[in-house]
């Protein structure tokens, strides 16, 4: 049992609050695809790591500026979730699909992605430009560096705007679309166009959450899997079709995850999101585990 | 019913005739490739049952097949069991630790269903990692052939008719279990669990049943594989492992038992083949486009595509008799 300061109990709790925003980040891109077309993206975390790795090769080949091929990466990942909706989603969902089937085709395209990366950008790992990661300060001994800071700053700004978007016309649209379809189209929402920007959006969610990890560790075809696993448990114990209690359960479970790090030790750290997930299933009473619809997949 | 009785009086007597000639026919390295995909066939019966019968998602196969695989490497090295009583200890073991399981996952279900078995495959590989005295942590285990009395449990053809024996027998199991009292009740629960309920099916104690003949499929399966590759290593049961399990049997075609042997097929003999012609990196990417492109075209998998093919060739058939008779 380390010595718990004051310092250093800041210090641990700042860095579970930028775990934390990373995970709300991806997460976010999960639950508007999931409103949207009620399905479960589980490409979600290898479209970021796309993005990252791609800006990795163009920077180190020192092809274009950073900025750019940074840019061209999240590009590059929203694109792959517009694709994955116009050629795949939507053409199961129009096909009347069994339930289940649109879980599997995301499956498909996490191995595709991933299959991608291992071919053209090797399994190595590869150590990505540190993006703010080098740049510490501090004050009395705790110690906090600028990407830490810029991204919780930026998450919660997104965030903030993210519920104010949901009150606007467009937010309404989307709301509309994912609630009744029919009923949308005869207010004239463009219900198909809804999903496709709401897929390109959370497309480059997920190219930024990718850069961020990417700049936080390092970057190889597998290092998005575990931050997507622990999105996934914040999402499916807050419910996928909710968005205020999925996203502060991702905060608390980084949150969790960073102090039982610190205190029992790295390795032990993996292991107590996995207990903790199992006791709770266990022991929370049936009524918050209901699933509003019928169970799918 | 028909349907499928059908096709297996067209593949049960090849598969027979295929499987006694195999030995001579296949040299070494196919006869272990065969053997592979018998024990892959066991645990992939047991995920159509669980996934494909009673609509349940697991992640965790993998994990299961790790929990056979390294039961068998330690109970035949410190206790040098024989292979009745080493199959035996397999599936109790598998069998008890899904019971726990089953306290948390089979109160959820759908999505919360394949977290908790994520979450339980994420946990078995930390504890294969960590306790290195019992698992040999990242290198794993060497696992010492089976001990079969006089028979020799190292000789490739030993392995090869154990494992046969062993796919032919889950999947009878498997293709019989549909038309029994409990597998009716897996489909009623698969097509809607509140209709189930209503019924008076019991869905506890039939998810359970399912999620055990899941879990001690995987453990054959898994032990099979152990002595089969000789060695075994945390990475082969993680979540990719998994998930991979998952895409063979709905590639396959989740629905039928013949399903479990064409995604076998997927995931042991294509790989193979690939490798032969020296185009091992082809093999990742073609088997996501694969999955899309089956998913897209064939929802019910290639056993569904083929039996579909057989019911279509059968009505037509029967209407051609039925103008000739008009």
């Amino acid at each position: 049992m380390p010595d718990i300061s004051l310092d250093g109990a800041i210090q641990v709790t700042l860095a579970g609050l930028s775990t934390g925003s990373v995970y709300a980040l991806l997460l976010l891109g999960i639950l508007i695809i999931f409103r949207v077309s009620r399905a479960v993206n589980f490409a979600q975390g290898q479209m970021g790591m796309i993005a990252a790795y791609v800006a990795y090769a163009i920077i180190a080949a020192s092809l274009l500026p950073i900025w750019l091929a940074l840019v061209l990466g999240i590009a590059l990942a929203a694109t792959i979730g517009l694709l994955t909706d116009r050629v795949l989603i939507e053409r199961l969902a129009k096909r009347g699909a069994l339930s289940g089937q649109d879980l599997v085709v995301t499956l498909g395209v996490m191995l595709l992605l991933t299959a991608l990366a291992e071919t053209f950008l090797g399994t190595q790992t590869k150590s990505f430009i540190p993006l703010g990661n080098d740049v510490q300060f501090g004050f009395r001994s705790v110690v906090v560096n600028l990407n830490q800071v810029v991204v919780l700053v930026a998450t919660l700004v997104l965030l903030g705007a993210f519920a104010i978007f949901l009150r606007t016309k467009p937010g309404v649209a989307m709301r509309a679309s994912a609630m009744n379809p029919d009923l949308a189209r005869t207010f004239g929402v463009n219900v198909t166009r809804v999903k496709a920007i709401t897929w390109t959006v959370s497309g480059a969610l997920a190219g930024i959450v990718g850069i961020i990890i990417g700049s936080r560790l390092s970057v190889d075809p597998y290092y998005m899997t575990a931050f997507l696993i622990s999105a996934f448990i914040a999402g499916i114990i807050g419910g996928l079709d909710r968005f205020v209690a999925p996203i502060l359960i991702a905060f608390a479970l980084a949150l969790y995850q960073n102090w039982s790090a610190f205190i029992f030790g790295s390795t032990a750290g993996t292991a107590s999101l996995f207990i903790l997930v199992i006791v709770l299933l266990a022991i929370l009473p049936k009524k918050f585990l209901d699933e509003k619809r019928e169970a799918r997949a | 019913m028909i349907r499928n009785s059908r096709l297996a009086l067209l593949f049960v007597p090849l598969g027979l005739i295929v499987l006694a000639g195999a030995p001579v026919m296949l040299n070494r390295y196919w006869l272990f490739l065969v053997t592979t995909l018998f024990a892959y066939v066991i645990a992939l019966v047991g995920l159509k049952v669980l996934f494909g019968d009673a609509g349940q998602l697991s992640l965790g196969q993998a994990a299961f097949v790790g929990i056979g695989a390294y039961t068998a490497a330690i109970v035949t090295d410190t206790l040098a069991l024989t292979l009745p009583y080493e199959i035996l200890v397999v599936a109790l073991v598998s069998a008890l630790i899904a019971a726990v399981i089953a306290i948390p996952a089979l109160r959820v279900s759908g999505l919360r269903f394949a977290l908790v078995t994520l979450a339980f495959g994420e946990l078995f590989q930390w504890f294969l990692r960590d306790s290195k005295g019992l698992t040999g942590g990242e290198q794993g285990l060497f696992v010492p052939p089976m001990l079969m009395g006089p028979i020799p449990g190292k000789s490739p053809l030993t392995l090869y008719i154990v494992a046969a024996i062993g796919a032919i027998f889950f999947s009878i199991l498997a293709w019989h279990l549909p038309k029994t009292k409990v597998g009716r009740a897996m489909s009623a629960i698969r097509e809607s669990q509140l209709a189930a309920e209503s019924v008076g099916v019991s869905v506890w104690r039939t998810k359970l049943f399912a999620f055990i003949f899941a879990a001690v499929s995987a453990g054959i399966g898994g032990m099979l594989l152990a002595h089969t590759s000789g060695s075994i290593s945390p990475t082969s049961f993680g979540l990719f492992s998994g998930v991979y399990l998952l895409v063979a049997i709905i590639l396959g075609g989740s629905r039928s038992t013949l399903g479990a042997w064409i995604g076998a097929v997927y995931l042991v003999i294509v790989p193979a083949l690939f490798t032969t012609v020296g185009l091992d990196g082809v093999y990742v990417l073609f088997s996501g486009a694969v999955l899309l492109i089956v998913i897209m075209l064939f929802p019910a998998g290639i056993a569904g595509v083929l039996q579909q093919f057989v019911a279509t060739r059968r009505s037509n058939k029967r209407s051609k008799r039925r103008e000739v008779t008009a």
